[in-house]
């Protein structure tokens, strides 16, 4: 005489459910936000405690084919260490959320954004931050770039994303 | 004729819960998290808000403060890894470490002397590294000086 004994699937599939709603919210953050790039290394930089919810990310990336970033031989990152600069101006995106603009374009956008908490109206110091989110590798030119784009739409809140060598308590 | 059913039969199959599966995905679940949240706390930043009473159109220096600090990053191919010359003024600096003692002398200095801080200025070549400019940058802060400002050209002429 054999039982049958049904297979419980419901704490299974609740955890799955979990997972892709998690990797689902997960994956659209770092399509909207965050491009790959190796942010430099600084001891001094303050942590990113409560970012305003308004503030745009301007990343400064190297492209990837596939997904790699070893496909050029000139970008080389050892152990957070730049081993070698590419200076390929075709090699090197300014993004927002995940769109690339050029820095006409990119002047466009910040000063569409920075319109929305402009108290003294048009053509006034606006409230609106935006974070540089660079690589360590990319050359200073397009932080210029994003620098002059940011003063033209008079935002003036700028923070230049840099991350804590590993180690340092300070 | 059928057997009286009797109750709290000993008999009956026991029905335990096969956890493997699920110790398994939460597993998985726990190296996610591990992996990301790594990733996620080491991000930081570095405030540098632009000045709000200058600078905000265009406009041009007409009348350079002569006595400002300026730390230059000039390219140079042969300066491995970050290809960078570093120079306050005309002066050649070694390293980092050498750039932290000579703003430390300036600023003590400065500071004894009483007289008003000048502006310290980084003026980056647009080939040097931001991690260069970012060195420079923390370099300052760690000494102690609050205001450092970027002198800027006009990237009009690049790509």
């Amino acid at each position: 005489m054999t039982e049958n004994v049904g297979f419980n699937m419901t704490p299974m599939i609740d955890i799955v459910f979990q997972l892709i709603v998690f990797l689902m919210l997960a994956t659209d953050i770092a399509q909207s936000d965050m491009a790959v790039v190796y942010l430099p290394m600084s001891s001094a930089c303050a942590e990113d405690k409560e970012p305003d919810p308004d503030r745009l990310m301007v990343n400064v990336s190297h492209i990837q084919a596939n997904g790699y970033a070893d496909e050029c031989p000139d970008w080389k990152f050892e152990n957070g260490e730049i081993k070698k600069l590419c200076l390929n101006p075709d090699h090197w995106r300014l993004m927002v959320k995940g769109k690339t603009y050029d820095k006409k374009e990119l002047e466009a956008v910040l000063t569409k954004a920075a319109a929305l908490d402009q108290p003294g109206g048009p053509k006034t110091a606006s409230n609106r931050p935006v974070m540089i989110r660079a690589d360590a590798g990319a050359p200073f030119e397009y932080i210029a770039k994003i620098l002059e784009a940011a003063g033209r739409s008079f935002i003036w809140k700028i923070e230049i994303g840099a991350t804590k060598p590993p180690g340092s308590e300070d | 004729m059928a057997k009286p059913k009797i109750r709290g039969d000993t008999s009956e199959a026991s029905m335990e819960i096969n956890m493997t599966p699920m110790i398994d995905v939460i597993f998985q679940l726990i190296i996610f998290f591990m992996c990301s949240i790594h990733f996620k706390s080491l991000e930081g930043k570095l405030y540098s808000y632009l000045p709000k009473d200058k600078g905000m159109a265009e406009t041009t220096v007409t009348d350079p403060e002569l006595d400002e600090v300026r730390i230059l990053l000039i390219y140079d191919k042969n300066k491995l890894p970050l290809q960078t010359m570093i120079k306050i003024g005309l002066r050649e600096i070694k390293d980092w470490n050498a750039l932290s003692d000579e703003l430390k002398t300036i600023y003590t200095q400065q500071k004894s002397s009483g007289a008003k801080i000048p502006p310290y200025k980084i003026d980056s070549d647009f080939k040097v590294p931001v991690q260069a400019v970012i060195n420079a940058l923390n370099t300052c802060k760690k000494v102690g000086i609050a205001t450092v400002e970027f002198a800027a050209k006009s990237t009009d002429k690049t790509k």
